[in-house]
């Protein structure tokens, strides 16, 4: 690995911690944000001022704001993002807890959404004004206008209230064997709702940038030598055409972290977005912004990573007439 | 999108504008479904049969063309089809407002930070990158979180979700066309800073913009029922789509139609949206449209 390559992933290591650091400083301002005294509201209606004054300048609210953000921030690097006011539980373990089932759910929609996505629109792409190609950009427009909260209760009303073909939400079944199969027919539908708007999203984007790639001079000379179709295509096309696709899904990670929410609370998959969603009808903020905060510190960190797999010589995406350069 | 976007004239702008709308059926299938969106959020109340917030304990959960309604009742007997108009205006208004105050604080902020460069252009980018480190549903949750649920914190929420994309398009965009030679021209014979800006590069983004401004309200209606869905945005018992949805997903297995009616609605109209942008966008860029 060269210099230049580990300089580049050490200014955008420190780039990327610059940005969490912002993230954490607007999600202490959203704390700042919320209306009323966090002492009078402990305190209750009864406490006297004398009282809600003393817990204010115990709870540390009377410094100025600075150090409150320092204070807030040094407890945020040792784990500490507070207790969750209607778990009476830390909010870190509550998050780590339910994270895990969010990040497997969101990486598997990733990878099939990406995977069906780039396929459908190899397809349309070198076979452009097809029927196939006409139905799937049909497909994923409609996918792109579909919100994913109606998307899953019409998979639910059809597939599990009508032919009662898949169960209608929870990880395992209460009276499964709680095993490899059981989890996976529970997986189906948040996974499609999930991946659905990635789908369209990536298939339309690689159909346009792959027609762009079939278009350039190298895939006519490709041509020209007498490669097989199928290796012009594969071997020399797609991983041009991969970079913006690369760069897209990258960006959809934060689109399904956010959509993790919505299809957690739909299914009632137990991950961070149904926690977040629990939390929000009890009011329970320590658990709202804190998980605000950890999926966009995911977002920024997988954002980060994609950046640096561009930079490295040994990546896929480094096209091969340039690696030969 | 803001290196690939094509400057052209307003006379050519026009032609263009005309030939995608009478050659290309998306257009003419947009245009149908926002017709119908516009006449409903402007004259829905007018229309509806019903009073949308009475409700017919007799009734309940009637389903849909029967018993003289045409949509059926809610779980409270409300008319379905008379809060689905009313909540017409309502899905309207937080769709369009924060695009169109995003658009304002956009072009505001792109077009100054893109034609001054520099330090201004720097410090905007580097507070951009940082806003967009946020994916934007989360952004309006936390803030709609902090600041208590309600349609105020709804559009507060949706428009600090809107600026960012148009402050980095429009800034692209200033800075592609600044360096064209009819701004050279125009600076040359002594145009002002704020006339360049306004009447030479403002005049030549707007073709992209308006692409991206459609396309943006359309992701806003999900976007905003999405919040009314998480008890976020408009609070119960307003006659809201994506309180409407909420409602009926309790009761989902006895009276389906009660969840999928509204959720129905919000996809009809994202998809106008999206056809009318995905046209414009092929008209003109024909390059780039996927």
């Amino acid at each position: 690995m060269g210099h230049g390559v580990i300089a580049f992933i050490c200014r955008r290591a420190a780039g990327m911690a610059l940005v969490l650091l912002g993230v954490s400083l607007v999600v202490f301002l959203m704390i700042k944000l919320i209306p009323g005294d966090p002492a009078a509201m402990l305190l209750g209606p009864q406490a006297s001022p004398e009282a809600v004054r003393q817990l204010r300048t115990a709870m540390g609210l009377d410094a100025p704001l600075a150090t409150q953000y320092l204070r807030w921030i040094g407890r945020l690097l040792h784990g500490d993002l507070g207790t969750s006011i209607s778990l009476s539980e830390p909010v870190t373990t509550v998050i780590l807890h339910s994270f895990s089932n969010t990040a497997l759910l969101g990486v598997v929609a990733l990878v099939l959404a990406t995977a069906s996505g780039i396929l459908a629109g190899i397809i349309s792409a070198t076979h452009p004004g097809s029927p196939f190609d006409k139905a799937a950009m049909l497909a994923a427009l409609f996918l792109n206008s579909m919100p994913s909260f109606w998307l899953g209760l019409v998979l639910i009303l059809v597939l599990s209230l009508s032919l009662r073909l898949l169960p209608v939400g929870g990880m395992y079944s209460a009276r499964g064997s709680m095993g490899l199969p059981d989890l996976l027919t529970h997986m189906i539908l948040p996974t499609l709702t999930l991946g659905a708007w990635t789908v369209g999203i990536i298939a339309r984007i690689s159909r346009s940038t792959m027609l762009e790639v079939i278009g350039l001079p190298y895939v006519r000379t490709a041509r020209a030598k007498g490669l097989p179709e199928r290796g012009v295509i594969y071997k020399h096309a797609l991983r041009n055409a991969l970079l913006p696709v690369v760069t897209v899904v990258s960006l959809q990670a934060g689109n399904l972290l956010g959509g993790a929410v919505i299809t957690e609370t739909v299914f009632a998959w137990p991950g961070l977005g149904l926690l977040m969603y629990n939390a929000i009808g009890a009011r329970d903020l320590p658990v709202i912004l804190g998980g605000v905060l950890i999926m966009s510190a995911v977002f920024v960190v997988i954002n980060a990573a994609v950046d640096v797999l561009y930079a490295l010589p040994c990546c896929l995406i480094i096209p091969p007439y340039r690696s030969k350069g | 999108m803001a290196a690939s976007a094509r400057l052209v004239g307003p006379a050519a702008a026009g032609r263009m504008w005309r030939r995608g709308l009478t050659r290309r059926w998306q257009m003419v299938a947009g245009a149908l479904i926002l017709s119908g969106f516009a006449l409903a959020a402007i004259a829905g109340r007018a229309l509806a049969p019903r009073d949308p917030y009475a409700m017919d304990m007799t009734h309940r959960m009637v389903p849909p063309l029967s018993s003289g309604y045409i949509l059926g009742t809610d779980a409270l007997g409300r008319d379905m089809l008379s809060r689905l108009l009313s909540g017409a205006q309502l899905a309207f208004v937080i769709s369009t407002v924060p695009v169109v105050l995003a658009l304002v604080a956009g072009t505001l902020i792109g077009a100054v930070s893109g034609y001054a460069g520099g330090a201004v252009d720097y410090c905007t980018m580097r507070v951009l990158d940082l806003w967009l480190a946020f994916p934007s549903i989360l952004l309006a949750l936390g803030l709609a979180a902090a600041l208590g649920p309600s349609l105020r914190t709804a559009l507060t929420a949706m428009l600090v979700v809107n600026i960012p994309p148009f402050v980095r398009l429009l800034r692209g965009l200033v800075l592609a066309a600044r360096e064209h030679t009819f701004v050279e021209a125009a600076r040359s014979l002594g145009a002002s800073t704020p006339r360049l800006v306004v009447r030479h590069v403002l005049v030549n983004v707007l073709s992209p913009v308006i692409v991206y401004a459609t396309l943006q309200t359309g992701r806003n209606v999900i976007l905003a029922a999405s919040l009314s869905f998480l008890g976020l945005g408009v609070q119960p018992p307003t006659a809201d789509w994506g309180v409407m949805l909420s409602e009926g997903r309790p009761v989902m297995a006895l009276a389906p139609a009660i969840a999928t009616i509204p959720g129905l609605a919000i996809f009809v109209v994202t998809l106008g949206f999206n056809l009318i942008g995905d046209g414009m966008r092929d008209v003109l860029d024909p390059l780039t449209g996927a």
